[in-house]
């Protein structure tokens, strides 16, 4: 079994070896220094559960030492002690985050009640780190996360599909995760170690999308100074995700339709035919169906597209998945931020699992991103959770139960514009979806700026 | 053949030395040996807190051992302390070869309660082993029935059992048994 280590910090010898000695015997392993520079270099390169360290000490004191230890190694717990106990001294170092205050010599109860508590409770909190990274990997597939039947059913489908050749079509709103399901598609098949290139089609003017997909020579029109290979060329042997792929215009859909038929293209301005073996993944949020009803999207594409379909859920129709995804992100912006957030309020959970999550996993990291951020708890409060978590969110529950989805949608997304002065980018980044999904809504929507903004 | 010694520092009761020596014996499953009577342990007071220092007091004893001597324990009156603990019922050298009890604290005069030497001989014999115990490199059991438990208090001395268990008591023969091989 793992045994505890202790550090011990004091200046006086008979002290460092009278408690190092007492500690062994309760089975520790138990390093003593004589300064707070030596045990900074100590708690610098080797992994410890506790530190006692004496107060008063020359070169460097127990509360310099402490709030040094605090900012290296914030979960390391701390017991100051001293054989001069004064109030002042007492509260200081509560308030610089000591785990306990206790004065020399020991009653041997006391002390043996504090280290055995500290030291289980660094036990449980390793257990605890432990234990999550095994729940997460449990829950993780590639870089999907859950264990939600609907998500499971996703899972199994790309085990399906992935050794194949057949081109498949994701389906689903935004940020669910339609790129990850892709890349995992590739990453489990026999092309893993060739090219995936991820073509968002949505976010490029029309214009350009068609030479950023098929490449062109040297002088096919102003300003190709050289020739330059496209997504298709670039993506050969290997994957290519043609993400957003209902915003593609009518002409991109012949091009790429004939594509599809003879799996050769031609560059922008060559003559020659150029042979590609890709699989290709399509991506979308909107419904081909009726863009084909409405003559927007071509019949013979789509059949050529959804030879498999995925449906990827929505978060709010696998929500049993939300504190693992809660976890993971939480974990991922601690790393990011240097922080040690532990856990989640049980209020700020539960309005986390009452919220629709519009905007899906890629809201609920950014609304995890900004607790953490904001947090300067152990845990995060459900004040740390952005806005419409806190004030607005107490409208969500006012909603009545005949009022449909795109409502609330254009109402909270014209809501979210006008309290950021229609910054379109700190906007996005609120609802979790990306910018041009943003002016998508607001051309949908037909949003205007309210009056006043 | 080497022995475990039993050593009295100061004035200690010779009736209950010979009645602690045989309930010892009962434990350890071999005789102990009495060894000369130590003298009063003043190098090891502490005036400040009225008190002994009882690894002043191991360190002279373990400069005085027998030549035929595998452990010794001394047994004394004093109030014992350590420089860290405000007290303690004894104290050993971890994986070394002297342990000391104090009777002091173990007495039910101590906490104003009537003398009663079937107890007291019982709690030193607990303390006897479980200081030998870390003589043979035992650290603290989390078994509260244990004897290598540790005891903050004379409650929990009295609610442990003077024996170990079972995994304390395997880690002992084999340290015994080791020692002697090696002593050979």
């Amino acid at each position: 079994m793992h045994r505890s280590r202790i550090l011990v910090v004091d200046d006086e010898e008979i002290m460092r070896s009278s408690l190092s000695d007492w500690l062994k015997e309760d089975g520790y392993d138990v390093v003593a220094v004589e300064d707070g520079y030596k045990a900074l270099d100590k708690i610098k390169s080797e992994e410890w559960d506790l530190a006692v360290v004496d107060l008063k000490m020359p070169k460097m004191d127990g509360i310099e030492l402490l709030e040094k230890v605090n900012q290296m190694r914030p979960r390391l717990p701390v017991i100051i002690i001293t054989a001069y106990a004064t109030i002042d001294s007492a509260v200081m170092a509560m308030k610089e985050g000591a785990a306990d205050y206790i004065v020399k010599p020991f009653n041997p109860e006391e002390i043996s009640r504090v280290i055995g508590k500290l030291v289980e409770h660094q036990r449980l909190l390793k257990e605890n780190i432990l234990l999550r990274r095994a729940l997460a990997k449990r829950f993780r597939f590639q870089d999907l996360i859950g264990k939600s039947p609907k998500m499971l059913r996703v899972i199994e489908m790309i085990k399906t599909v992935a050794p194949t050749k057949s081109t498949v079509l994701i389906r689903g709103e935004s940020g669910t995760g339609k790129e990850l399901v892709a890349r995992a598609i590739h990453e489990l098949g026999p092309r893993k170690k060739l090219p995936f290139i991820a073509a968002a089609c949505g976010a490029i003017p029309e214009s350009l999308l068609e030479a950023e997909l098929f490449g062109y020579e040297k002088g096919a029109f102003t300003g190709a100074v050289s020739q330059h290979k496209g997504w298709i060329e670039i993506a050969d042997k290997g994957t290519l995700f043609l993400d957003e792929i209902g915003d593609i215009s009518p002409k991109t859909q012949i091009d790429l339709l004939r594509f599809l038929q003879e799996r050769e293209f031609r560059r922008i301005g060559g003559k020659a035919p150029i042979s590609i073996d890709i699989r290709i993944i399509a991506a979308t949020n909107k419904h081909l169906e009726d863009m084909i009803a409405q003559g927007e999207f071509r019949e013979d594409l789509y059949y050529r597209l959804n030879v498999i379909t995925i449906e990827v859920p929505p978060l709010r129709e696998r929500k049993e998945d939300i504190p693992i995804l809660v976890g993971h992100f939480l974990e991922k912006y601690n790393l990011d931020t240097g922080k040690t957030i532990e856990g989640i309020s049980e209020h700020a959970m539960k309005a986390i699992m009452e919220y629709d999550w519009p905007g899906n996993i890629r809201q609920l990291e950014n609304a995890i991103e900004h607790a953490v951020v904001i947090a300067d708890d152990v845990e995060i409060q459900q004040e740390n959770l952005p806005q419409q978590f806190t004030v607005q969110g107490q409208k969500w529950h006012e909603i009545k139960p005949d009022v449909p989805l795109e409502v609330i949608e254009r109402d909270h997304i014209l809501q979210v514009l006008d309290a950021n002065h229609w910054h379109i980018k700190k906007a996005a980044s609120i609802l979790g979806i990306n910018r041009v999904t943003l002016y998508n809504k607001i051309k949908k929507y037909k949003l205007r700026r309210s009056k006043g903004e | 053949m080497r022995h475990i010694y039993v050593k009295t520092i100061g004035t200690v009761e010779a009736a209950i030395v010979e009645r602690v020596l045989e309930s010892l014996s009962a434990v350890t499953s071999y005789p102990l040996k009495l060894a000369a009577d130590g003298e009063y342990p003043l190098c090891a007071f502490e005036p400040k807190r009225n008190q002994y220092y009882a690894k002043k007091i191991i360190g002279k004893l373990a400069g005085e051992l027998p030549s035929d001597c595998e452990k010794l324990i001394g047994l004394t009156d004093v109030d014992l302390c350590t420089p860290v603990l405000t007290f303690v019922y004894g104290e050993a050298q971890l994986g070394g070869s002297v342990a000391l009890v104090s009777f002091n604290r173990l007495r039910q005069e101590f906490y104003y309660v009537p003398r009663n030497d079937t107890l007291l001989i019982e709690r030193i014999t607990k303390e006897c082993i479980h200081e030998l115990g870390h003589c043979y490199g035992l650290f603290h059991c989390s078994d509260s029935r244990c004897v290598m438990c540790f005891s903050s208090s004379i409650l929990s001395i009295d609610n442990k059992r003077k024996d170990f268990c079972i995994g304390c008591r395997e880690f002992f023969d084999t340290a015994r048994r080791k020692e002697n091989y090696a002593s050979q």
